[in-house]
């Protein structure tokens, strides 16, 4: 869920006057977006949220053209602003997608070679704490936690020091 | 589905015939850790457009009725209004129970299901509207493509003696006070997508457009690519809609074949929490050092779906800057010259 190991591109096929779509990907579970580029106009979108819509234009969803930003909602949704006046654009959308689980040994493993050696360690700790051992199954999951560099941030400390950041003031954004 | 991850849980209790734990109790525990997962994470939130009137699946009238309501089905409109052991339609209707003369005037016409309301005749009561089932928390609700703020029903009435009947664009919404989470527009839509309805007689839906059963809402609109290899893509209107934007409160698991409002990749989280409190309590069964062990590995997952929450913004332009810098400008007032007479 967290690597964004899986990336995908897919097209969406704008429709005039839609601001909203929501999408439902073959097998797999929407992440998020990493990149978002409008094919007419060659111009990266930049990603914004509703509530900054809505604070710089309360009429954000009247006003058509060709979108220049995009936001999600939820799971599934994703939003642009301004809608589309036409259905000639298309939107390119690269996304992160979370795998759906293995059903077949053959199946491709949707995880990038330096994360597989976590994977073994979470499965051997399910083992563990499915045998009833809770001392192995915490060590194991540490070793998860550890290859996939997430042990500081996630397990032994709620309190991950980072640089205080700030939002670009209104308007100064696409 | 439930009973699948029921079969899991199981699994990892090395209880697979339910001689400690029963079936019920295991399935209040994810019903509440759902919930908490939500709660603390706010990870579901969805996005839905809603007809004006609202369609409800049936409607009844008196409160007895409701417990022989049909099972399949979700969405309910309780109409008129309960006056001693009748249900009553025109103010009228009270007085002529009571033997008085019978001469109070009405609003409007009455109706047992909202789309009456928009067949020509000037209703006698608010039009109600009722949120998505698995409302919780509004974060952004429009009318046509644009915002409408939160009233009350008391400011209205202060405002406008005439709130019933007053129609036209709606500029506000208010909460309607009942069991079932509901609005009502003000002031009440003078366009409803009955206008818009084709065919003979009564039809429920417009052309091209196909509905969710579940909830009555859009679910798909001319244009959408419902199958094919890939992503398909659905297509959400707004125009003439209600358009809203809501935290989801998860829907209590109630049968083997019930699947949880959340997807297959974040239902591992549930099951640990529920295999924590299961070690936990104070059965045959416990183990504290699991019970720990599944209640780290829950907490984990928060702190995980959280971060997850935070990937999603991970494309916005941010401007990095120190904690003590000022973020707002003060802008230099303009100052007398100092020789300037005091007053």
């Amino acid at each position: 869920m967290l690597t964004g190991s899986k990336v995908r591109e897919y097209f969406l096929p704008l429709r005039e006057g839609q601001a909203f779509y929501r999408f439902s990907l073959e097998g797999n579970y929407f992440g998020w977006v990493v990149n978002a580029w409008n094919s007419n106009q060659r111009l990266r979108l930049d990603q914004t949220d509703l509530g900054k819509l809505a604070k710089a234009d309360p009429r954000w969803m009247v006003s058509a053209g060709e979108p220049r930003t995009y936001f999600q909602v939820g799971l599934d949704v994703i939003g642009l602003y301004p809608k589309p006046s036409g259905d000639t654009n298309t939107i390119r959308l690269t996304i992160v997608e979370i795998p759906a689980p293995y059903t077949d040994g053959t199946d491709r493993v949707n995880l990038r070679r330096e994360f597989e050696r976590a994977a073994v360690n979470y499965a051997v700790s399910e083992y563990w704490a499915g045998r009833g051992d809770a001392r192995q199954a915490d060590e194991y999951m540490g070793f998860y936690l550890e290859a996939l560099g997430l042990r500081d941030r996630l397990k032994d400390s709620d309190k991950v020091a980072r640089l205080y950041t700030e939002k670009r003031p209104e308007g100064t954004t696409g | 589905m439930w009973s699948d991850e029921l079969t899991k849980v199981r699994r990892y209790l090395r209880d697979p015939d339910g001689n400690i734990w029963s079936d019920e109790f295991l399935r209040h525990l994810w019903n509440d850790i759902q919930a908490d997962l939500q709660t603390r994470t706010t990870v579901l939130e969805d996005v839905t457009a809603q007809r004006v009137p609202d369609l409800y699946h049936t409607s009844y009238i008196h409160e007895f009725e409701w417990r022989h309501l049909d099972t399949d089905f979700t969405e309910f409109y309780q109409a008129l209004r309960q006056h001693v052991d009748y249900v009553v339609c025109y103010n009228w209707e009270p007085q002529q129970i009571a033997g008085i003369t019978p001469d109070t005037v009405d609003e409007g016409v009455h109706f047992t299901q909202p789309w009456e309301a928009f067949m020509g005749l000037a209703p006698g009561e608010e039009v109600r509207m009722a949120f998505p089932k698995n409302f919780h928390a509004l974060k952004y609700i429009a009318y046509d493509e644009e915002p409408i703020f939160r009233t009350t029903r008391k400011e209205v009435q202060m405002s406008d003696s005439s709130y019933i009947t007053h129609e036209g664009t709606p500029v506000a919404y208010y909460m309607d006070e009942t069991l079932e989470k509901s609005y009502v527009l003000y002031p009440r839509p003078s366009r409803a997508f009955a206008s818009d309805l084709l065919g003979d007689g009564v039809a429920f839906y417009v052309s091209d457009d196909s509905e969710n059963e579940d909830y009555g809402d859009i679910a798909l609109r001319s244009g959408s690519s419902e199958t094919g290899q890939g992503v398909s893509v659905d297509v959400v209107g707004t125009v003439d809609n209600v358009l809203i934007v809501y935290d989801v409160a998860p829907t209590n698991l109630e049968a083997a074949s019930d699947s949880s409002d959340f997807p297959d990749f974040l239902t591992k989280y549930i099951r640990f929490g529920v295999l924590s409190r299961a070690y936990n309590a104070n059965t045959d069964g416990r183990i504290p050092s699991l019970a720990a062990f599944w209640g780290s590995r829950y907490e984990l997952g928060v702190r995980q779906i959280k971060q997850f929450m935070r990937r999603r913004k991970a494309d916005r332009e941010y401007r990095l800057s120190t904690k003590s810098e000022s973020v707002r400008r003060r802008r230099g007032l303009p100052r007398l010259p100092s020789t300037y007479p005091s007053i």
